[in-house]
């Protein structure tokens, strides 16, 4: 899509060790102008450490990182990236527009308050102190505060975490946006529907490995799973000895399994002359499927080798 | 360019408060007023002074009484034979303490009268003029009402040809060789002096001295301490530095009438001193002084003087001499020095070399004790260094302590100079020979007349001016110096018709010159004009080009008070605020002067128009 | 995208953000008065009672006044630089507020001065506020080169307290960090000699006040007034500028640790 400009970020075979433990195992990853660019995982697989190194904040241990083509922490880097960090909180008895004011005269080709208010959705809200905010409302202004210095590339670090459902779809507006303005977008999320609905190209990493990557669609179809769901008198355990592969799993008075291959599990539980009542067959979320997919690699499930060939 | 006017205004904002804040000059002169509770002792001389805390000199006594009579304090039984004819007085919890002793003056002019005010009631002179002394030698055994301390001397001092001692304009005897020691010292005790002073530097000559004085050798010096020791006399000695003391010690002196603060004393001299029980009389006042402690200042400022002292004691005592170009730590090395002759046992005597500048008869004296205490001297012990140290050391008779059979010299304090020794400043009353004498605040202030206009004179008709007797002409060469000047009377002058000319030269004899005309409020330097409703004096002047200086002279200071004036050979209008004058009591003036100074020599300065508004 | 033209941050703009910043941190302080009015008013009510009240009765009441107002100055202006600097930068540390600031073009001088000027217009208001105290009911008088010197020794004076702020910030967390200023501010106040006068104490606490760099700034701004125990005043200075490097290379230190993720 962009492939006559140089990426933006280029991340080559990165590694970060603390001590014993690896937080990120020879990583490469590239970001392009005009591209949304989620980097999806579970907590602790390495996503933060991550944007830690692109900032500059970490030394990688090993591999090479350059932003704009300069290295993490540069001036000339700091000033072309905005930044929303999962740990960042804000000051009390300061207004929106008084934050938002500092913030902007920190970068020399800022974009008006005004501009970035709106952007971030947050008109009528600029006179408020900050303590009096919802938390969505506080998300969207360090998001404005990420985007006020008109920065070439967002980076936002589980920017929805801990918002209800209306509040993380507004947050998705306002991304939304940013994105067709031209600004390019790399966020980190566990939520697979948020990656899925936001991002052109998703990241998958588990425990500081990347496991998988593609454009939504394509890690939907290499997962291409299905939930069969149905009551039963046999005990769980019976039903994993049957398909060891699909971590059966009880939700109330139903036993539930993940499949890739239905048809042929389906098969496998009725010969084994298991008594299926209520049966249901759905198709499975990119969520599940993320669920799933980290899980069979961290049991070192087959499936997992299929992803990562 | 906002952000700048706003710090600016800031700033401005933060000067003008600090300029609003109160300085010592315009500091309100409140004063709680003292108690003064009638305290009238009878005219007998013969009463009982109780509910008192005394001070014996050696000891303390609460709930004590004091029996005095005749001038003397007689034993308590004593009085208890006759205690029907006794009177009692209420001391009213004061604390009583002897009279002081200053170990250390300089005494001439009203000196002893002012030295009492403060309850300073006896003076150690250290070489004065021999006919004042003369003078007052004979009231110090009279037990009858006095107004003035007493004065012990050592009348003319033991120096060289051109010694330190032979600047002030009088011709002294000088000694120069061993052999005239006997002779010296005998004509002094002949003279009456009650101990021989000794002037002594034993880096006068050498290349890295700095004094302009000669000094006499240390055979010399030997031979007038053996001399002064063969005729039963004290032989003390002025040293300055550290190797003169030395010197002093091996040659037997008595006593060191200052400490030094070239150096740290050596544990040799500090070894001698107590082998051979030298006293010292350190002399902080006026090493204070010399540094620019500004102790004066912060009497005027901040003790229970304050607001209650003469003009004239304020001007003596506000101008330290502040030599420049000291090490930082001058004045702390003669703390020092002090401090580890009292730790090794040496008796440190109180004196204050009073009236040198910075220093003032009888006030200074209780800086003294308080500096006495800052070199480790306990207050008790500070206060004995003005009272049982002296008596101990010099042979003045019963002074200095208040046992039975001593002089009644006491002071009766507010508060108890143990728990602060400034407290002796506390003054509540000053008795000498049984009998209240005013304290400096209770002396009724000396007012001058209040002229009937402020101007002077035009000298359209002749040199008589309208306000003050006349204009005489006034130099250094009453000093000894070799300056002088001439007054007359010119017809053109700065608006071409009369106006006064003064015409002189300014010689170099004398270590401060001066040469010009003075005009004179009355024949007497004791009373004067009282000049304080003016603001300014103003007057055309032209002459000689360079700074000139107008004097102010009060009664009872010795010492005048100066502002600079510019003068060129154009006439112009000079106009000099009364307030700029620091130290002067306006509301007594004997005299103003316009005086040249060492630059401005051969001299011309016209002046018309004088006029105070 | 257009071609920005990048450059370092040039001395005005540095300055802009130095006065943005500066303007937000007030606004920010002088919102919480529950650490404005405390800060300012403590330093006055203990000169007003161990400085006027206590020591009316003594003869020597203006000197008193004047040493003690001295001394409390010292005290009101060193409490801003050291909460300033240690809570705040404790906080901001721990809140991520500092790291967000970090990984933005923000110069970390412009931080630091913006922090610096909170701190001194704090010390400003105190020491005005106790000349003001001490003028009117203490009956304090110096001349005016003494009150001018006294205000800028002070305020100068508070630098190395911003740097060991700015370590005990750096170094414990935002919960800890204003009992750890108070453990080190309170005991050091007294035994500097700041609320009561250093001569009181015995020698050997004497000496140990030189270990205290309160004691020196104090022994600066009553060197002014002529009330000090006699130490040249260069050494004083040359000790809280010994202090000041001292700390700041501390912190320098402490400042890769920062980041508080692992």
């Amino acid at each position: 899509m962009q492939a006559n400009h140089s990426p933006l970020v280029k991340v080559n075979a990165v590694a970060k060790r603390f001590g014993d433990v690896s937080a990120v195992d020879d990583l490469s990853m590239t970001i392009h102008p005009n591209e949304v660019v989620a980097l999806l995982g579970e907590n602790g697989a390495g996503k933060t450490t991550t944007i830690s190194i692109l900032l500059g904040q970490q030394i990688p241990t090993s591999g090479e990182v350059s932003i704009f083509g300069h290295a993490p922490g540069h001036w000339a880097a700091k000033q072309q990236l905005g930044v929303m960090l999962q740990s960042a909180a804000l000051p009390d008895n300061v207004t929106v527009k008084e934050q938002l004011r500092l913030f902007a005269s920190y970068y020399p080709n800022s974009i008006s308050v005004k501009e970035a208010v709106e952007t971030a959705m947050l008109t009528q809200l600029e006179r408020r102190k900050i303590q009096t905010l919802s938390g969505g409302q506080k998300q969207r202004l360090l998001f404005a505060m990420a985007i006020i210095g008109n920065p070439k590339l967002v980076i936002l670090d589980e920017p929805t975490v801990g918002l209800d459902a209306s509040a993380r779809r507004e947050f998705w507006k306002c991304i939304r946006s940013l994105a067709e303005n031209g600004t390019s977008v790399l966020l980190t999320t566990h939520y697979l529907e948020e990656a899925d609905a936001l991002s052109d190209r998703i990241v998958v990493m588990s425990h500081g490995k990347k496991v998988a990557e593609g454009v939504p669609a394509e890690i939907k179809a290499k997962l291409g799973g299905k939930r069969i769901r149905f009551r039963t008198q046999d005990s769980l355990a019976i039903i994993a000895a049957v398909v060891p592969e699909c971590e059966p799993q009880l939700r109330g008075d139903y036993t539930e399994i993940f499949s890739t291959s239905p048809e042929s599990h389906l098969h496998a539980l009725f010969t084994a002359g298991i008594g299926i009542q209520d049966l249901t067959l759905t198709g499975i979320s990119l969520e599940d499927a993320f669920l799933q997919l980290t899980h069979a690699n961290l049991n070192t499930q087959p499936i997992n080798k299929d992803l990562t060939a | 360019m906002r952000t700048f006017i706003a710090v600016l205004s800031c700033l401005a904002v933060i000067a003008l408060f600090v300029v609003l804040l109160p300085t010592p000059d315009d500091a309100s002169q409140q004063q709680t007023t003292q108690k003064t509770t009638s305290f009238s002792l009878p005219e007998n001389g013969r009463y009982r002074l109780t509910n008192i805390t005394l001070f014996d000199g050696t000891q303390w006594q609460e709930n004590a009484t004091l029996l005095v009579e005749a001038g003397r304090i007689v034993a308590p039984d004593a009085g208890q034979t006759t205690s029907d004819t006794v009177l009692d007085i209420d001391g009213q919890g004061g604390i009583v303490i002897p009279g002081l002793i200053d170990a250390h003056t300089h005494s001439w002019g009203n000196a002893l009268d002012q030295a009492l005010s403060f309850g300073v009631t006896t003076s150690l002179d250290m070489f004065t003029d021999l006919s004042f002394f003369v003078s007052k030698k004979p009231q110090r055994n009279n037990d009858t009402p006095v107004s003035e301390g007493d004065l012990f001397s050592s009348g003319i001092l033991v120096t060289s040809p051109g010694g330190h001692g032979t600047e002030y304009g009088f011709t002294i005897p000088t000694i120069s060789i061993p052999d005239e020691a006997e002779t010296f010292v005998a004509n002094r005790l002949s003279e009456g002096a009650d101990y021989i002073k000794i002037v002594y530097d034993a880096t006068a000559g050498l290349p890295t001295s700095r004094s302009r004085y000669t000094s006499i050798d240390y055979a010399t010096l030997s031979a007038v301490v053996q001399a002064a020791h063969d005729q039963q006399a004290l032989a003390v000695v002025h040293v300055m530095d550290s190797t003169s003391a030395e010197d002093a010690v091996k040659a037997g002196a008595d006593g060191l009438v200052h400490t030094f603060a070239n150096g740290p004393a050596s544990d040799a001299l500090i070894a001698a001193m107590k082998a051979q029980d030298v006293f010292v009389v350190p002399t902080l006042s006026i090493l204070a002084s010399v540094a620019g402690e500004g102790r004066g200042r912060a009497m005027i400022d901040n003790s229970p003087f304050s607001g209650r002292l003469p003009g004239a004691i304020e001007s003596a005592i506000d101008n330290d001499i502040n030599v420049r170009g000291l090490p930082d730590d001058y004045f702390l090395t003669a703390l020092n020095n002090t401090r580890r002759m009292h730790e090794a046992g040496i008796t440190i005597l109180a004196g204050t070399d009073a009236p040198n500048q910075g220093t003032a008869h009888g006030i200074s004296l209780h800086d003294e004790l308080a500096l006495l205490a800052e070199s480790g001297l306990s207050p008790a012990e500070a206060l004995q260094a003005a009272t049982y140290g002296p008596f101990s050391r010099f042979d003045i008779g019963e002074r200095g302590h208040l046992k039975p059979g001593a002089k009644a010299d006491f002071i009766v304090l507010d508060k108890d100079p143990r728990k602060d020794i400034r407290h002796t400043q506390t003054i509540r009353h000053i008795v000498k020979n049984g009998a209240k004498v005013p304290a400096y605040f209770e002396r009724t202030k000396n007012i001058g007349s209040t002229p009937d206009t402020g101007e002077i004179s035009n000298f359209d008709i002749d040199l008589t001016p309208i306000t003050g007797k006349r204009f005489v002409t006034s130099s250094d060469n009453i000093m000894g110096g070799n300056s002088s000047a001439t007054l007359q009377r010119i017809e053109n002058g700065c608006n071409g018709n009369g106006a006064l000319s003064v015409k002189g030269e300014v010689g170099n004899q004398f270590p401060f010159p001066w040469a010009g005309a003075l005009l004179m409020f009355t024949e007497s330097l004791d009373n004067g004009y009282n000049l304080s409703q003016f603001k300014r004096i103003v007057f055309d002047a032209r002459g000689t080009e360079g700074t000139f200086r107008l004097m102010v002279m009060m009664p009872g200071n010795p010492r005048p008070q100066e502002r600079n004036f510019a003068v060129s050979a154009k006439c112009e209008r000079i106009s000099i605020e009364l307030a700029d004058f620091t130290g002067v009591d306006w509301t007594n003036i004997t005299g103003i002067g316009w005086m040249a100074g060492a630059t401005t020599t051969p001299f011309t300065l016209e002046l018309d128009n004088i006029a105070f508004e | 995208m257009s071609a920005l033209p990048l450059t370092p941050l040039t001395l005005q703009q540095r300055w802009s953000i130095f006065v943005v910043e500066a303007q937000t941190e007030l606004l920010k302080t002088f919102r919480t008065p529950a650490f404005v009015i405390p800060s300012l008013l403590f330093p006055i009510m203990f000169y007003v009672f161990f400085g006027l009240l206590f020591n009316s009765a003594g003869s020597q009441a203006g000197n008193a006044a004047k040493y003690l107002m001295a001394t409390y100055a010292v005290f009101g202006a060193i409490g801003p630089a050291l909460f300033s600097f240690g809570v705040d930068v404790a906080t901001d540390k721990d809140k991520g507020i500092l790291s967000l600031k970090l990984v933005s073009p923000m110069p970390l001088s412009s931080y630091f001065a913006a922090r610096i000027l909170v701190a001194m217009i704090f010390a400003l208001m105190i020491i005005m506020s106790l000349f003001a105290v001490g003028a009117i009911f203490g009956d304090v008088t110096m001349t005016r080169v003494q009150w001018g010197a006294t205000l800028i020794a002070v305020l100068f004076g508070t630098l190395p307290f911003c740097a060991i702020g700015l370590f005990i910030g750096l170094s414990v967390s935002g919960k800890a960090a204003p009992a750890i200023v108070n453990l080190i501010y309170l005991p050091m106040a007294f035994l500097s000699g700041l609320w009561v006068p250093i001569h009181l104490f015995s020698s050997s606490m004497e000496t140990l006040a030189n270990v205290f760099p309160a004691y020196h700034l104090a022994q600066l701004a009553l060197g002014i007034q002529g009330n000090s125990v006699g130490t040249a005043w260069y050494l004083h200075a040359a000790a809280l500028l010994g202090y000041t490097i001292i700390f700041l290379a501390l912190s320098a230190r402490q400042f890769k640790r920062i980041d508080n993720r692992r």
